[in-house]
C-alpha cells in the first residue's frame, strides 16, 4: 500500500507501525526530540507502538533543526 | 539592583536570547552560546532526512543546559504556525513557542492578521506564545491583549542586521507594555543591542549578527556586554541633554587669568 512520509509517496507493508516508519525515517531506535503529524494532527508519542498506518495516509515526521 | 526578569512564570538572568542557525560549525555554536550567556535558544522544526544525521540539536542543546525555544518559521497561515507549535511541543516537551507567521518570502515580514489570530489560538491552547511582530504599537497591544508573554517587535527586517530603523516606535510600544518586550531580528551589532536596552526592551534576540560576524564568538561576548550595558544606562538615568555646551569643570580659580 501507498503513504506520503514527508511530502513523498511511500510504498509500505500492510500493519507498519508508526514507530517503525520513525525509526526507519530516522536510522535510530526510538530517537528522541521527534514529533509525527498523522494527516494533519499530532500523533502523541505514546500512541507510536499501537497506531498502524493506512494506504493514503500522510505522515510528517519532524525535528529540531538550526533556527532562528 | 535585581537583574532577573519574568517570562510569565519563568525567570530569566540573561537578557540574550540565541538562534542557532547560518553557523560556520557546531563547534562555533557551542562557543558563541555559551559567550552570548544566553539561556534560551531558538530552533526550527523541519522533516528528518535519512542517511548520516548530522549532530542532534536537540541533544546538544539540552545537555548543556539551554532552554529550547522553538519556532515557526516558514509558516504563511495561522493553521500553519498551531500545527507548527504542536508539533514542536509534543518533539521538546515545551510549550514555549516563538510565533512567526510571514506574509511573504520577499519582505519576511509578519502577516498581522494571521499572526494575531494564531497567537490567540495558542495562547487559549495552553502556549507561552512569544510573537515575532511588526514595530506597530497598535498590534503590539492587540497582541499582549490576548495573552501572549511578551511581545517581540522587528528592529529590521530579518538577517538584514540594519539595526534599529523606527527607534520611536520602539520606544513607544516598550512605555506601553505591560508584558516584556524583546527585540527580534535586524540587530547588527553590539550597539544595536545597547540601543533596544535604552529604549526599554527588557532583552534581544538575535541569530545573523552572530553567526555571520568574522568572529562569531567575540561577537557573541559583545553582545552580552552591550545588552547588559545597555540596560544599566536605562536605569542610571541619562542626564538631560543641552543645546549648548557646559563645562563640568569649575570656571572659579583657573590658572593665568
Amino acid at each position: 500500500m501507498k503513504i506520503e512520509l514527508n511530502g513523498t509517496s511511500e510504498i509500505i507493508t500492510p500493519n507498519t507501525s508508526v514507530l517503525a516508519l520513525v525509526e526507519g525515517a530516522t536510522g535510530e531506535p526510538d530517537p528522541r526530540g521527534i514529533a509525527v503529524a498523522l494527516n494533519g494532527s499530532v500523533l502523541r508519542r505514546q500512541l507510536w507502538t499501537t497506531t498502524v498506518v493506512n494506504d493514503g495516509d500522510k505522515l510528517e515526521i519532524v525535528r529540531a533543526l538550526a533556527g532562528g | 539592583m535585581d537583574t532577573m526578569w519574568k517570562l510569565q512564570e519563568l525567570s530569566l538572568r540573561s537578557r540574550v536570547l540565541m538562534g542557532s542557525a547560518a553557523f560556520p560549525s557546531v563547534q562555533v555554536l557551542v562557543e558563541a552560546l555559551a559567550a552570548s550567556g544566553c539561556e534560551l535558544v531558538t530552533v526550527a522544526m523541519r522533516r528528518v532526512r535519512k542517511g548520516p544525521t548530522s549532530e542532534n540539536l536537540f541533544s546538544i542543546l539540552t545537555e548543556r543546559g539551554y532552554r529550547i525555544l522553538p519556532n515557526t518559521a516558514g509558516c504563511h497561515t495561522a493553521d500553519e504556525a498551531i500545527t507548527t507549535a504542536e508539533l514542536a511541543r509534543e518533539a521538546l516537551g515545551t510549550s514555549l513557542v516563538k510565533l512567526e507567521v510571514i506574509g511573504d518570502e520577499d519582505t519576511l515580514l509578519p502577516d498581522p492578521l494571521e499572526l494575531l489570530s494564531a497567537a490567540r489560538r495558542l495562547v487559549n491552547a495552553g502556549f507561552m506564545v512569544l510573537p515575532y511582530t511588526n514595530d506597530d504599537p497598535i498590534l503590539a497591544q492587540r497582541l499582549e491583549d490576548v495573552g501572549c508573554a511578551a511581545v517581540m517587535p522587528l528592529a529590521a527586517p530579518i538577517g538584514s542586521g540594519l539595526g534599529i530603523r523606527n527607534p520611536h516606535s520602539l520606544e513607544m510600544i516598550c512605555n506601553r507594555s505591560k508584558v516584556p518586550v524583546i527585540v527580534d531580528a535586524g540587530i547588527g551589532t553590539a550597539s544595536d543591542a545597547a540601543l533596544a536596552m535604552e529604549l526599554g526592551c527588557e532583552a534581544v534576540l538575535l541569530n545573523s549578527a552572530v553567526a555571520r560576524a568574522r568572529s562569531p564568538v567575540d561577537m557573541a561576548k559583545a553582545i552580552r556586554y552591550a545588552t547588559e550595558g545597555g540596560w544599566l544606562a536605562r536605569n542610571a538615568g541619562r542626564m538631560a541633554t543641552k543645546r549648548h555646551a557646559e563645562s563640568a569643570s569649575p570656571l572659579a580659580g583657573r590658572a593665568f587669568r
